[in-house]
């Protein structure tokens, strides 16, 4: 413990220099533009200033590019919340309340809490890489194939618990997002699968082009089809004091915020989706605490602190695999190995000892970049919260123009473009019929991951699916995904015999 | 918007219903495409076996859902909503689809002013000049934005590079 905060207090030290605390500011700055934007993800974003590091020092240029990774988890719920178009997969989870909030006239405290909560959970999250994470890191190498299957189950059961609506429209959806990863190259055998012919789709759907089409194309779409004569996009606040969360927010948040950290933070841990599941299994765990689970989905405030503290708190707990072990949690994780490696480093266990000043130095940055994350973001919420008065005649064709160059600049492909069409006009159908587009993309980034570590557990258990169930992390997480399915029959029961013991 | 409500759009039992017969037609359809692929094979799953299960799975939650919207009793919207919502949803999807079609044919430019253009004539009912107006400032904004200050090679069609 005590050797962890003197390796800060050297941190500091480092990160506290005119020259990395402007990397970091690049950075942070850098990743919240970048999350804001629909199409530019942080990969893409750290990809091309990759060539920009070689001129830096290894921890200046790693201090940069988790600047953008972090930033961009925050830019992500901007768009979220304003317009409905999820800059992350993590923050899909924030559309269902963060925008009703919004579009209630309540923009200012969603986006205001998801800065704080970011914060919080970034600074938590942060201490307990440096305090515990080369200790915990270990958890990540006790995850096998069965044990991610099962960790992906419950994510999955988890999904299907968001959102309003009949429950097996939700589980629909979650198994049409489970067959739509399929579609591409096998992940095993790199059989092409569902392609018709078609070239562009061996490398399977994109993401960020399901989430324009589904949810960004699809909202304006809606909003012109129910439109009676509005002329914004959604209610909009005036004056500071309404946009900054009030008491009330901060005691309705303050529990979510907590939890949030602390789940993101140990999911985050795991290689995988951790952030993308931290983000709903917090939503679905505060929508069970809560004491009217029926206000998730009209604008709860805990549905936006709860999911976005925790996807914060993932994002930076996925360094600890990465500097403690050297194992790339995510695809982001996986370019920033490519970065040390460029400089002639190969993170691993011996990097704290080997290397303190970059270990340490990108540690203590993280604080100092989310509290300047934290000062860039709170001035600006009126700024953002204008856009909103923008009427919806104008800001309407802007979405979609910011979708159809989104999707370009991804491949600089047309078919990106027309797909973001097509899934624009099914997203607005689907909504017709009530099935919610969350599930299916949800369920969609988890596919390749399940597939994967079902087929590698079914080959290591020589096709015996019990393998499945003998390990103890894995039973215990499809315990706790057949307890999150049975839970309303549960309940049910539960409230029948209390009711029939009242009676007699 | 009334209320900040969400806007409601829903379709009527009888759509409903309609519309998740179209969608089990779909899964089995999935389905049936899956059972091509093989399932096991040497010891190890095949590529057909999550598929199988993924799209098995949804055949059955939307024999599950269409039971239940054949069952309930729901008029969300009336005939009259119905055909404006029909009415509107083709004119802005009609000319999304398009836009994306032309994309590369005719260029960012070019297909994009076509496309605000008419987005706000038709859809929106604004008078021609503004709608040029507007249509021609963001497309010069999103051309700024991302071919100057992104790099993003943005196709140039029918006009010279």
């Amino acid at each position: 413990m005590m050797e962890s905060l003197i390796g800060l207090g050297q941190g500091f030290g480092i990160a506290l220099s005119f020259g990395n605390l402007l990397w970091c500011l690049l950075g942070v700055a850098l990743g919240t533009a970048v999350g804001v934007l629909p199409g530019l993800g942080p990969t893409a974003t750290i990809s091309l200033l990759l060539p920009i590091t070689f001129r830096l020092d290894a921890t200046s240029s790693l201090i940069m590019l988790s600047g953008i990774y972090y930033g961009a988890m925050y830019g992500g719920s901007i768009t979220s919340i304003l317009v409905k178009i999820p800059g992350e997969a993590s923050s899909i989870v924030t559309c269902i309340d963060g925008h009703e909030m919004a579009r209630r006239g309540r923009a200012g405290p969603a986006l205001g809490i998801s800065a704080f909560g970011s914060f919080i959970a970034g600074v938590v999250a942060t201490l307990g890489v440096a305090l515990a994470g080369p200790a915990v890191a270990d958890v990540a190498l006790a995850f096998g194939p069965a044990e991610y299957t099962a960790l992906v189950v419950l994510g999955l059961v988890l999904v299907t618990q968001i959102g309003e609506g009949p429950r097996i429209r939700a589980l629909l959806m979650a198994a049409l997002g489970l067959w739509g990863s399929t579609v591409g190259l096998d992940p095993i055998e790199g059989t092409t699968r569902f392609t018709f012919g078609v070239l562009e789709l061996q490398d399977g759907l994109d993401i960020a082009v399901l989430a324009m089409g589904l949810f960004g194309v699809a909202e304006v779409l809606t909003l012109a089809a129910a439109k009676e004569g509005s002329t914004q996009m959604v209610d909009s606040p005036r004056g500071l004091r309404a946009l900054l969360p009030d008491r009330a927010d901060w005691r309705a948040s303050s529990g979510p915020i907590a939890r949030g950290s602390v789940l993101g933070f140990a999911l985050g841990l795991l290689p995988g989706g951790g952030a993308l599941i931290s983000s709903f299994a917090s939503y679905v765990m505060e929508r069970r605490l809560a004491k009217d689970p029926s206000r998730f989905g009209q604008g709860a405030i805990e549905g936006v602190a709860g999911p976005e503290t925790a996807n914060n708190a993932a994002a930076q707990a996925s360094f600890v695999p990465l500097l403690s072990l050297g194992i790339p949690s995510n695809v982001v994780m996986g370019v920033m190995i490519g970065a040390l490696m460029i400089q002639g480093i190969a993170p691993g266990p011996m990097l704290a000892t080997e290397r303190p000043e970059l270990f340490w130095g990108v540690i203590a940055s993280m604080l100092i970049g989310n509290l300047m994350l934290l000062v860039l973001n709170v001035p600006l919420l009126p700024v953002f919260v204008a856009l909103l008065r923008v009427p919806q005649r104008i800001l309407a064709p802007l979405i979609l123009l910011f979708c159809v160059v989104g999707a370009y600049s991804l491949q600089n492909s047309a078919f990106d473009v027309m797909m973001v069409a097509i899934f624009g006009v099914v997203g607005f159908l689907l909504r017709l019929v009530r099935l919610d587009p969350a599930p299916f993309m949800l369920a969609f980034v988890l596919g390749e991951l399940l597939e994967k570590s079902i087929r590698q557990s079914l080959l290591i258990g020589l096709g015996s699916p019990m393998i499945l169930v003998e390990k103890p992390i894995s039973a215990a997480l499809f315990a706790l995904a057949a307890l999150v399915l049975c839970w309303p029959a549960l309940r049910w029961i539960q409230i029948r015999i209390m009711g029939g013991r009242r009676t007699t | 918007m009334e209320d900040g409500a969400a806007p409601e759009v829903a379709l009527s039992g009888r759509w409903d219903a309609a519309a998740l017969g179209l969608v089990l037609l779909l899964t089995i359809g999935a389905l049936v495409l899956s059972l091509g692929y093989p399932l096991w094979g040497d010891f190890q799953p095949g590529p057909g076996l999550f598929p199988t299960l993924a799209a098995g799975l949804a055949v059955l939650c939307a024999l599950g859902a269409l039971g239940s919207a054949l069952l309930a009793e729901r008029g969300a919207a009336t005939g009259r909503e119905e055909a404006r919502v029909w009415r509107r949803l083709l004119v802005y999807a009609g000319i999304v689809l398009i836009w994306a079609a032309s994309f590369a044919t005719l260029g960012f430019a070019a297909s994009g002013a076509i496309a605000l253009t008419l987005l706000m004539r038709v859809g929106e009912g604004m008078g021609w000049l503004p709608s040029l107006a507007i249509a021609g400032v963001t497309i010069a904004l999103g051309w700024l934005l991302f071919e100057v200050l992104l790099g993003v090679p943005l196709p140039h069609g029918v006009l010279p590079t």
